[in-house]
């Protein structure tokens, strides 16, 4: 689903859009970057407060582990995606926002496709 | 007007239509029903929010929704109220920050911006609104009762909530609120300056045109406002039919700190539970 229309299809009907918040404020990531990857589930972490997705992709002859950070189950399972949804070996595709320190393969989850196509996320 | 977005609109309407079908009131309070007073009980979604079921988000994106501040509009602080305010703001650009990352209760007005679901029960003497985020219950009382002495009875996050039916609309008056909790920020006044002692909040909370549950806030504090400030009104939708309350606890596997030295927030990448090679992140090392 795309959000820019929604929005504006909200507007139309007069609903007041509110503002969504988590616990903390992503300073840690750029959020105006992003970077997409392609790889194999290597674990997730499906927790309070945040989900952590560790994604294994390949560089050449070497593997690198993403460690992606996702909103909490509470928003996860509303999307569809539940603690038995992805499996270590899960193929999958991701935007992030890149983590300001670029010694670290780490962002925030800005949109991802599971293996049978659904995305949740805007995919830009 | 986007051409695009007039079929868009009949989409979410009929969206809306399916959803007040599929979820209806809940299995109301029989007693709210004989004083035919509307039904409010059961499980809401912020409109807009991560948790909307017409929203797509990841829960760690921005999604458009997401702009402006809390409540649509600021208020007009004044005296130390706004030189406490300056000061959060000031400290909060230098570290590039939107807000102070914390598990503390919000308390009012700021939970009521809260961005999961918010599970209402209603009889006819109190209506309590629980949150998942930050697990705070808000108590309001329709049996007639005042508010404390503020001499007797410490403020609190919640402060203290009287309520009555005028028509379809209950109105809501808290008061003794702690002065921690700020109005149109996210996050609190660690200074307990974000506003004064004898703030009052007042509220007209119903169910509008729409279906959505609508709540409508005016903030009177002669101590910290210049004048009244009136709040956007905020939406929530009832959730889809199947979706249970969640628990949601701040302080389980938080990664999220700030820097006593720099006052920047910190996010650290979580230790792997089963690595399957070297960890080139460097487990659990702060960034």
């Amino acid at each position: 689903m795309n959000i820019k229309p929604l929005i504006c299809s909200l507007a139309l009907l007069g609903l007041p859009v509110t503002d969504a918040f988590a616990h903390h404020s992503y300073a840690a990531f750029d959020m105006g970057k992003r970077v997409e990857i392609g790889g194999t589930v290597a674990e997730v972490q499906y927790n309070n407060p945040h989900v952590w997705l560790f994604v294994d992709v390949q560089d050449g002859g070497t593997t690198k582990t993403w460690a992606i950070e996702a909103g909490g189950p509470n928003i996860l399972m509303r999307q569809g995606w539940m603690a038995n949804t992805l499996k270590p070996g899960d193929k999958v595709t991701v935007q992030l926002a890149p983590m300001k320190d670029e010694a670290k393969t780490g962002g925030a989850l800005q949109a991802l496709r599971f293996p049978d196509g659904k995305v949740i996320g805007a995919w830009k | 007007m986007h051409i695009k977005a007039i079929p868009l609109a009949h989409v979410v309407i009929g969206l809306l239509a399916a959803l007040a079908v599929a979820t209806g009131p809940s299995s109301a309070s029989a007693a709210a029903a004989k004083a035919g007073t509307p039904d409010i009980s059961g499980l809401w979604m912020p409109v807009g929010s991560s948790v909307d079921p017409l929203v797509n988000s990841t829960g760690a994106d921005n999604p458009d929704t997401n702009v402006g501040p809390p409540f649509g509009s600021l208020p007009e602080l004044k005296g130390v109220y706004l030189d406490s305010y300056k000061k959060r703001t000031a400290a909060l650009a230098a570290t590039g920050s939107e807000f102070k990352t914390s598990c503390k209760v919000l308390g009012m007005p700021t939970n009521m911006v809260g961005p999961y679901a918010v599970e209402i029960m209603q009889t006819p003497t109190q209506v309590n609104w629980a949150q998942e985020f930050l697990r705070e219950t808000r108590r309001i009382y329709l049996d007639g009762r005042a508010h404390p002495n503020p001499e007797e009875a410490p403020p609190t996050f919640e402060g203290h909530s009287v309520a009555h039916w005028e028509g379809k609309v209950l109105v809501v008056e808290t008061a003794n609120i702690r002065q921690e909790t700020t109005l149109g920020e996210y996050g609190h006044a660690d200074d307990a300056l974000g506003h004064g002692p004898r703030m009052v909040i007042k509220e007209r909370i119903f169910i509008n045109d729409q279906g959505l549950l609508q709540v409508d806030g005016r903030v009177e504090d002669p101590d910290a406002l210049v004048k009244p400030w009136q709040w956007k009104s905020l939406t929530f939708r009832r959730a889809p039919k199947g979706v249970e309350f969640m628990e949601f606890v701040c302080e389980d596997n938080n990664n999220e700190s700030i820097d006593a030295a720099t006052g920047a927030e910190v996010t650290t990448i979580p230790e792997r539970r089963t690595p399957s090679q070297p960890d080139n992140n460097k487990k659990g090392e702060a960034k």
